[in-house]
């Protein structure tokens, strides 16, 4: 039924972006597929780069600082892979249901299981929250920026972006800002790096300097966590959603997110590449926060890349506390049954903005608790991530094998093996993680 | 968007967008409950164990950095 008074604001922002994309792909002419991946591309690239966040930033220069350019290289780049596999599914899914994955989990499994996937959910995007916010202060705070400032500094401009009130200029100032992940790719040349040493760590998998030691899987964990984690999958589904992609838009979505992974995979294996000076002149970075390592580095980088690397610490948080909190707003609102969109009218969606606006604000506020245990949050916060992926995997190959909301877009034989086998690897990892956690001598330290 | 859309009848934007994408359709329309089977059941409740196995591991491993810590 066709009543023009159901229309809301948000009918019409989405329509006049699905106006540009249905008029470019009418017309003919030169550059055409440029420009309608131009205008199709954002949630993939959002979710990849959002994840390179402070925390994982600052895993893989641990990484870096602890086992130089080696093993961790291809590791890294198979990780991506593994996040490709999984935010392609996502993106599938919202395209196919025009739902958000939280609301899909509600009606398809019921509150029950929907409970769960929340709590899970909630909980970690605090915790990753938080050390974004730690991210922005450090980052800042190597320029002399009081952490009250810059934790500040972040939640306004986080309040800024939001209040565009539109999906598509919130995506493009987003994409800008995330842009600056590359920040870490001159650091890495300015660490000089052997081009043999980069290319044979590719081929060998190798070094691992020390073996397999209790250490080495919590980096395993740590860098894991740093590519796949729950907020992700509920975040892009949600954005393919409001940013209105339809199945017709499948192809351009799968562009998106192996953009996306290609991207955040050379700026992580860069910030590896960057920290490895620290492991040549044995600096123990093991419990080095951002501005710590670009203090660190300074004598190896010169002050550029040091600058370089503080200022892509504070963008990876800031980036990541944009995208996150809009994550736990999208579920929120879904779970409530709220407009659950950034296209909305602050005065329709209040419940949305109030949900983003108080994730970001708390833990702001938490970071600026005298004596909080940041270092044991940014220390569980990977792991945390890791831990609670497998059930969230296994709701959503479900959801992407269910035919009566899928249709003919249901994950095909290939797709499901290879979503089986990443949700086994993690339930091992963590196993493992696990074992060693409680029998630590079962490695050598 | 312009006064002219506002004020003209929306039916340009129905045009645009396919029905399963409209607000009013997304509130109006839920997907009804999945039945899940017995293999399905045991397998989430598998990994809810599993979950709650680890957070005790976590706080074990928070324990011991604290002790550690002191």
């Amino acid at each position: 039924m066709r009543n023009p008074q159901d229309l809301t604001t948000e009918d019409f922002k989405r329509a006049l972006d699905r106006r540009r994309i249905r008029s470019l792909r009418a017309g003919r002419g030169r550059g055409r597929f440029w420009r309608l991946l131009w205008l199709l591309i954002g949630p993939g690239v959002l979710v990849m780069l959002g994840e390179n966040d402070a925390p994982s930033m600052i895993s893989y220069a641990t990484t870096g600082a602890q086992y130089g350019i080696g093993f961790f290289l291809p590791f890294v780049l198979l990780t991506f892979g593994m996040a490709y596999v999984v935010q392609e599914m996502t993106a599938r899914i919202g395209a196919a249901t025009q739902r958000g994955h939280s609301e899909l989990i509600y009606d398809r499994f019921g509150p029950f299981w929907g409970f769960f996937a929340m709590v899970d959910l909630f909980l970690s995007n605090l915790l990753t929250l938080v050390t974004e916010f730690i991210g922005i202060r450090a980052g800042l705070g190597f320029f002399g920026v009081p952490p009250a400032l810059s934790v500040l500094a972040g939640f306004v401009v986080i309040v800024a972006v939001v209040l565009t009130r539109r999906y598509w200029t919130w995506e493009r100032i987003t994409l800008g800002f995330a842009l600056f992940n590359a920040l870490f790719l001159p650091v890495a040349f300015l660490a000089h790096p052997v081009s043999s040493q980069v290319v044979g760590a590719f081929l060998t998998w190798g070094p691992l300097p020390g073996g397999w030691t209790s250490q080495t899987i919590v980096l395993l964990m740590a860098n894991i966590g740093a590519t796949v984690t729950p907020w992700m999958i509920f975040f892009q589904q949600s954005a393919v959603v409001d940013k209105g992609l339809t199945t017709k838009d499948i192809p351009q979505a799968r562009i998106d997110t192996a953009l996306g992974a290609l991207l955040a995979a050379i700026f992580a294996i860069a910030t590896i590449i960057a920290a490895s000076p620290l492991f040549a002149h044995h600096v123990d970075a093991s419990n080095f926060q951002g501005a710590e390592f670009a203090q660190a580095l300074r004598p190896y980088l010169g002050d550029v890349g040091a600058t370089l690397f503080a200022l892509g610490i504070f963008e990876a948080g800031l980036v990541a506390a944009i995208t996150i909190s809009s994550s736990s707003a999208y579920a929120f609102s879904e779970v409530t049954r709220r407009p659950s969109s950034l296209n909305r009218s602050l005065r329709d969606g209040w419940p949305f903005y109030t949900a983003l606006l108080l994730a970001a604000g708390i833990s702001a506020f938490l970071v600026l608790i005298p004596n909080a245990p940041l270092t044991f949050i940014v220390l569980i916060v990977n792991v945390i991530a890791v831990l609670a992926m497998p059930p969230a995997l296994v709701f959503l190959i479900l959801l992407a094998n269910d035919r009566e909301i899928m249709g003919e877009h249901v994950n095909g034989p290939i797709g499901n093996i290879v979503a089986i086998t990443i949700t086994v690897f993690l339930c091992l990892v963590g196993s493992v993680w696990a074992v060693v956690t409680v029998f630590p001598h079962i490695l050598p330290a | 968007m312009n006064k002219r859309e506002n004020a003209e009848p929306a039916t340009w934007v129905y045009d645009v967008l396919e029905p399963e994408q409209l607000t009013t359709a997304k509130r109006m329309r839920r997907f009804g409950r999945q039945r899940l089977s017995r293999g399905t059941l045991i397998l989430l409740w598998a990994l809810r164990l599993y979950v709650v196995g680890m957070l005790f591991v976590i706080a074990y491993q928070i324990w011991i950095a604290l002790s550690g810590a002191k």
